[in-house]
């Protein structure tokens, strides 16, 4: 039939012995359309992931690359996952990892992103949003850029500014390099401050979304601002708490870049090494002399196997019963 | 364009949105779907249009079977009731979008596109954009658009439950003359039964999924086949109350308490015939319901008067039931005061309490 | 309530504290930033102080300091400027056709389909990074496409392409999702009216309802123009070093910042600032387009 052509209806034009398809190329589309991402996720994801578990029981290094069949199984063993758990500084790697993402998800990416969006959204609308931006910059400033700020507040007297202006005067410390003599306080301002603001944007939306008809509820029962956040308002957040909270832990888990540029896990030795940037390490550097891409692999499984847990999770408890809702068009 | 819908039925999931439909649109004819939110109307008209797929049925176009074609192959004209207008379009755009579309030639849409407008009334309109009109001028370009392309079919989705009730009242008429004039098959879905009763020749009362009647406006008032039917057609609608009919020796009577009226003889044989039960459903218009200075068919207690202006609605109570009438303003009762009321008796109405269906069909 | 001197100052004195808890944190960020400024146009700067006032951190724009094989900061912003272009572009396209298939169309696997993109939006990526590079590697051995292209290098290991479409594999999650939540606010009724219009699917995509998305386009080009600027892990990774060829903003920085920490800080400073002031500059313009980002998701349709 031609396209777009329609005839008069007074002309017998559907022949009953005519019956074409409900048109083969409607029932692609859909896959047309998911064609691109779907060549994008095969490549960077699925292939990754497979390979990823593979290269974790193989040896492959920078020195056997090209000899070794890694996708043997016949060269395939578990002794890279024995490597890790008789390594040496496994305790001390994971003990940083746990304490490392506990402080830093308790005080700062759901505590204080709490506390800066209760208290912007219930001062002044202009200066609450004022302060929210404000809070946005360590997340869009260039990680290089930024990681270098806090080096300088943190350098030595008389250039650093926190030595300077805040340890001398009260006669603390000698104005040493602060990175060196408490790089862990330092890890943990620095991601903080970048992983509060996303626990900030969503709790003031979802604070800013209750209906305003609860707080003046509230507010004529005769409860303070404090009564209202405590009895009212939290406990109307708490699937974003929730959400953010299990979202953030798997962000500090995985993330390592600002560890990275900061200490790059020392200064002394292992001494702010986090799981994942042990990974890194291993299989990206000559940190340790050759780059492992087989052991590195391993200890990134790890991680792997922690990722799609609770990916499934966010997706059972969370977001799941929003996104199914039927399209409203059968056709193509 | 004939349209005729074989058991046609739709389900969503486990939901069934229409069951098993029958209905036969003649060529040139004005169609109401009529019936109130989620009884399928909607999705019946969209399965027409080819928007939605039917679960099993058939439809037809001049008696070719037209499920398996797209929207666009149908030739179909249709008016949404947020008027879908594309916002980022002028309105000519809007207009010439399904010419473009068949890549007409540009001079002959055109020529086409201001014939429209000018038939509608939105002849200098054309530059601004949908966000700029009103409600009243968006819909008229939405049925401009759907005319250009001068279709077998036009379709209609409550078309005018956005506008204010004045704008209301002056589109129904034009619509109607518009359908006239141009002589094309239409279907109108609409929750609003004045409207189905000024604008349509013929109108389909759906519930639940279900076609409950089918027939013209006058036969759908007088003669409405199930209390669902009966109640929704004619506003303030029809009064129900349970009464015993019982066979005196000069005739049938329906009774409850102190009210006993006697049955006309025409409509005591068709309740026979119809095997009517000892309990049966009474109905009656109220306004076939008359207020007498005094005596009557039973006294009511005065309950409620609403001015209705021209008329003022009285609600009466008696033998524990409420009964409505209208009456001619002013009404010179108070709350409180007993009335007679005489109901006529050639507009009485008689249903199954089970099966809801009237007692006062003929033939069957 | 009956208004006492006592009741009044502990309002005040709550006020208080509320603001001082805020300002504290937010003092420190801001500090950061003066910090950067100062120091970027300073001989020598001893906390916020400067000792001197002086252009000459900025030479970097017209003369490399690294001297002459190691490309200049003009090429470096070149590339970065084109790496980041290629990324959003390509996320906005692909996000877009992805994004409307999955929250307009009806297909067998669509909940699968929304399944895995959930999947993958908090899964992280980064641990990926190992085979990845592998998989760099295969593609640079395919002629033309590989290695070959030029100003971008190709799509390979080591080139700009290669790092871009790294880039958008991480992004596309999101951006799947963003536009799903976008595309869910268009009405029903427009659409089928475009189909009984006489168009295709696609071109209702392409000609009702993507330009009716702008600023959910808006939000998504910006966000991830702005992750592709600031990138410094993946083009780390998936190129030959700091002074290559492909080097983009990022790396070029961590040139200047060596083992031993205090050098050259103040020229530094200067080519942070450079790097910073564009990201700035757009988020200043377009704060509630990206804030927009995290809301646009609401649910909708008739």
């Amino acid at each position: 039939m031609g396209r777009g052509k329609s005839p008069p209806s007074h002309i017998p034009w559907m022949n009953a012995a005519w019956k074409r398809p409900m048109g083969l190329r409607s029932k692609i589309a859909p896959y047309g359309f998911l064609a691109p991402a779907l060549v994008i996720i095969v490549l960077f994801f699925f292939i990754p992931l497979v390979m990823v578990f593979i290269l974790s029981f193989t040896n492959l290094d920078m020195t056997n690359i090209g000899r070794l069949e890694w996708w043997n199984p016949a060269n395939w063993s578990l002794e890279n996952y024995v490597k890790i758990f008789t390594n040496k500084f496994f305790p001390k790697i994971l003990f940083n990892t746990l304490m490392y993402v506990s402080l830093t998800l308790v005080f700062f990416n759901v505590g204080l992103a709490l506390i800066v969006a209760l208290i912007t959204t219930h001062i002044n609308r202009r200066v609450g949003f004022a302060f929210r931006v404000l809070w946005l910059l360590p997340r869009i400033t260039p990680v290089v850029v930024y990681v270098m700020m806090w080096k300088a507040m943190a350098g030595p007297a008389p250039m650093g500014i926190i030595n300077t202006y805040i340890l001398q005067p009260l006669g603390i410390g000698h104005g040493e390099y602060l990175l060196n003599t408490h790089p862990w306080v330092f890890v943990i301002l620095v991601n903080g401050f970048i992983g509060a603001s996303f626990g900030m944007i969503l709790f003031s939306s979802a604070i800013e979304a209750i209906p305003k008809d609860y707080i003046m509820a509230s507010k004529v029962d005769g409860a303070t601002t404090w009564q209202t956040i405590r009895y009212v308002e939290l406990p109307m957040i708490k699937w974003p708490l929730l959400f953010v909270t299990t979202y953030q832990t798997l962000s500090l888990l995985t993330s390592f870049e600002q560890i990275l540029l900061l200490t790059d896990g020392g200064p002394r030795l292992y001494q702010t090494e986090v799981w994942a940037l042990t990974a890194y390490h291993r299989a990206l550097t000559s940190y340790f002399g050759n780059t492992q891409w087989g052991y590195g692999a391993a200890w990134s499984v790890v991680l792997v196997i922690i990722g799609i847990i609770m990916a499934v999770i966010y997706l059972r408890v969370f977001k799941f019963r929003e996104l199914v809702e039927e399209p409203r068009i059968d056709v193509l | 364009m004939q349209i005729t819908l074989e058991k046609l039925c739709k389900y969503f999931g486990k939901v069934k949105a229409v069951d098993n439909l029958d209905l036969e649109i003649r060529d040139r004819e004005f169609v109401a779907l009529l019936g109130p939110s989620g009884c399928g109307k909607t999705t019946t008209l969209l399965m027409i249009a080819g928007i939605y797929r039917p679960t099993s049925g058939y439809i037809r176009f001049n008696g070719q079977v037209v499920n398996h074609l797209l929207p666009k192959e149908r030739n179909i004209g249709m008016v949404f009731q947020s008027y879908a207008l594309y916002p980022h379009m002028t309105v000519f755009d809007n207009i010439a979008y399904p010419l473009k579309l068949k890549r007409t030639p540009r001079r002959e849409i055109q020529k086409r596109v201001r014939q429209v407008a000018d038939m509608m009334g939105i002849g200098e309109l054309l530059d601004r954009r949908p966000g700029q009109l009103s409600g009243g001028q968006q819909q008229r370009v939405a049925v401009a658009r759907a005319l250009v392309k001068e279709p077998a079919i036009l379709l209609f989705d409550e078309p005018l439950s956005n506008l204010d009730a004045k704008l209301r009242l002056r589109m129904r008429g034009e619509i109607k003359r518009l359908q006239e004039d141009l002589g094309v098959t239409s279907v109108y879905v609409t929750h609003d039964q004045v409207e189905a009763m000024t604008m349509a020749s013929r109108i389909a009362v759906m519930n639940h999924g279900v076609l409950q009647a089918y027939g013209t406006p006058e036969q759908l008032y007088d003669q409405p086949d199930t209390i669902f039917v009966a109640g929704f057609i004619g506003a303030p609608p029809m009064n129900f109350i349970p009464v015993t009919l019982v066979k005196k020796e000069d005739g049938y009577f329906l009774e409850k308490g102190q009210f006993s009226i006697r049955l006309p003889d025409d409509k005591e044989r068709l309740a026979v015939a119809n095997q009517a039960p000892e309990q049966v459903i009474m109905g009656i218009r109220p306004e076939d319901v008359q207020v007498l200075p005094e005596g009557g068919d039973l006294q009511g207690e005065v309950y409620v008067i609403e001015p209705l202006g021209r008329e003022d609605m009285v609600t009466f109570r008696f033998e524990g039931e409420e009964i409505r009438a209208l009456v001619p303003a002013p009404f010179q009762g108070k709350v409180g005061d007993t009335i007679g009321l005489k109901l006529n008796r050639e507009k009485l109405h008689l249903f199954h309490p089970e099966t809801q269906r009237s007692l006062l069909r003929r033939g069957e | 309530m009956r208004f006492t001197f006592r009741a009044w100052l502990k309002r005040w004195w709550r006020a208080l504290l509320a603001y001082v808890v805020l300002i504290i944190p937010s003092l420190v960020i801001a500090v950061g930033y003066v910090w950067l400024v100062i120091t970027s146009f300073s001989t020598r700067t001893e906390g916020l102080r400067s000792l001197g006032w002086t252009l000459q951190n900025w030479r970097f724009l017209w003369e490399s300091p690294f001297g002459p094989r190691v490309p200049s900061i003009w090429q470096v912003t070149l590339n970065t400027l084109v790496m980041s272009l290629i990324m959003t572009i390509i996320v906005v396209g692909v996000s877009s056709l992805a994004g409307y298939a999955l929250a307009r169309m009806k297909f067998p696997g669509r909940k699968g389909f929304l399944s895995l993109t959930l999947i993958l939006h908090a899964f992280p990526s980064v641990t990926l990074l190992i085979p990845i590079y592998f998989v760099l590697l295969w593609i640079q051995k395919i002629p033309v496409i590989g290695n070959g292209i030029p100003l971008i290098g190709g799509f390979g290991y080591n080139t700009i392409g290669g790092v871009a479409l790294v880039m958008v594999a991480f992004q596309l999650p999101f951006g799947i999702w963003v536009m799903k939540g976008f595309f869910d606010n268009i009405p029903w009724d427009m659409e089928r009216s475009a189909l009984i219009d006489g168009a295709s699917r696609f071109r209702v995509w392409w000609q009702i309802v993507m330009p009716n998305i702008k600023p959910g386009i808006a939000a998504l080009s910006i966000f991830s123009f702005l992750t592709a600027w600031n990138a410094y892990l993946i083009p780390l990774t998936f190129t030959s070093g700091r002074a290559g060829r492909f080097s983009v903003l990022s790396l070029y920085v961590q040139n200047f910042i060596s083992e031993s920490v205090m050098t050259e800080w103040n020229a530094v400073a200067a080519v942070g600032l450079f790097q910073l002031i564009p990201v700035v500059l757009f988020f200043l313009f377009t704060q509630e387009a990206l804030l927009s980002i995290y809301g646009g998701g609401r649910k909708g349709g008739v």
